[in-house]
């Protein structure tokens, strides 16, 4: 039993550094719609990864712990505070739409996408004190494209990852 | 993919869409763009509207075109031709500027940019 707690802590270790590393490969990208804020979200792929295999609690960890390091290295403390209200809601959404039936990842990745740009937006509402509807919408239809996007590479991950998981736990 | 997957796509996709376009329906009469020669006042058109306007300036005559609610400089009498490199404007307070045939055109009344480089 320890053995396989070992073996979760190192694989969550891994999915952390490679949701850093995700992050930082984003923001060399120069991937513009012409509106600021719209990103792939290529760090979201290990979140879902982390949420289907390690579970709720670890993968929540994760995205705060990723929030938090590329926040630090990256960004500044105003851009965190995007980041973070983002990712949190964007989490909260897909944990809670995992749990419903008949959604796939692509679905729970929607999901995250649309959440994250609707948290950004939200803290970018109180902090400029402006109603900025269109650009929600704007980021609302974003989130849709990016998420789908991200469910379907991370559909395809989450198979061959789930096998060696296997591998390794059963090892 | 499963049917709710779509499902979900579909309805956040028809949100979006639907509040941008009640934006493009119900959008308030735009600013005006002001045009200025030698600091008095040439004419003053309205954003909304297509339109082609002719400055004679010193150097000779520029073409102010408006078009989907934004004014840019089509072509310049001058030789150097910075104001027609410059961007459509559309928001308050943005100007183009044709220094030899000191021309003016500035954005008044319009909506505020709402968006800045913090949000990135």
């Amino acid at each position: 039993m320890q053995k396989v707690q070992t073996k979760k802590m190192a694989l969550f270790g891994m999915l952390v550094a490679l949701a850093f590393i995700l992050s930082y490969v984003e923001s060399l990208i120069p991937f513009h719609f012409g509106v600021p804020g719209v990103k792939l979200g290529l760090a979201n792929i290990v979140v879902l990864i982390g949420l289907y295999t390690l579970g709720t609690k670890s993968a929540f960890a994760l995205s705060i712990i990723r929030v938090l390091l590329a926040g630090f290295t990256f960004g500044n403390m105003y851009t965190m505070w995007y980041s973070l209200a983002g990712a949190m809601l964007s989490f909260i959404c897909m944990a809670l739409l995992k749990r419903c039936k008949g959604f796939s990842i692509v679905g729970v990745s929607v999901a995250g996408g649309v959440a994250h740009n609707v948290g950004q937006i939200t803290v970018a509402m109180i902090i400029l004190g402006k109603n900025i509807m269109y650009y929600f919408a704007v980021l609302l239809v974003a989130g849709v494209v990016t998420g789908t996007l991200i469910g379907i590479i991370g559909a395809s991950i989450l198979k061959q990852v789930r096998r060696a998981f296997k591998i390794i736990m059963s090892e | 993919m499963k049917k709710k997957d779509i499902l979900l796509i579909l309805v956040v996709l028809a949100v979006g869409v639907f509040i941008i376009m009640s934006f493009r329906a119900f959008k308030e009469d735009g600013g005006q763009v002001v045009v200025s020669v030698a600091g008095e006042d040439y004419a003053t058109l309205p954003l909304n509207k297509d339109a082609q306007l002719e400055i004679t300036g010193k150097y000779g005559t520029n073409i102010l075109l408006i078009k989907d609610g934004t004014a840019r400089m089509e072509s310049a009498g001058c030789p150097d031709q910075i104001c027609v490199y410059h961007k459509a404007i559309q928001y308050n307070g943005d100007t183009i500027i044709c220094l030899p045939n000191q021309i003016i055109v500035q954005v008044v009344d319009g909506e505020d940019q709402t968006l800045d480089s913090v949000a990135q």
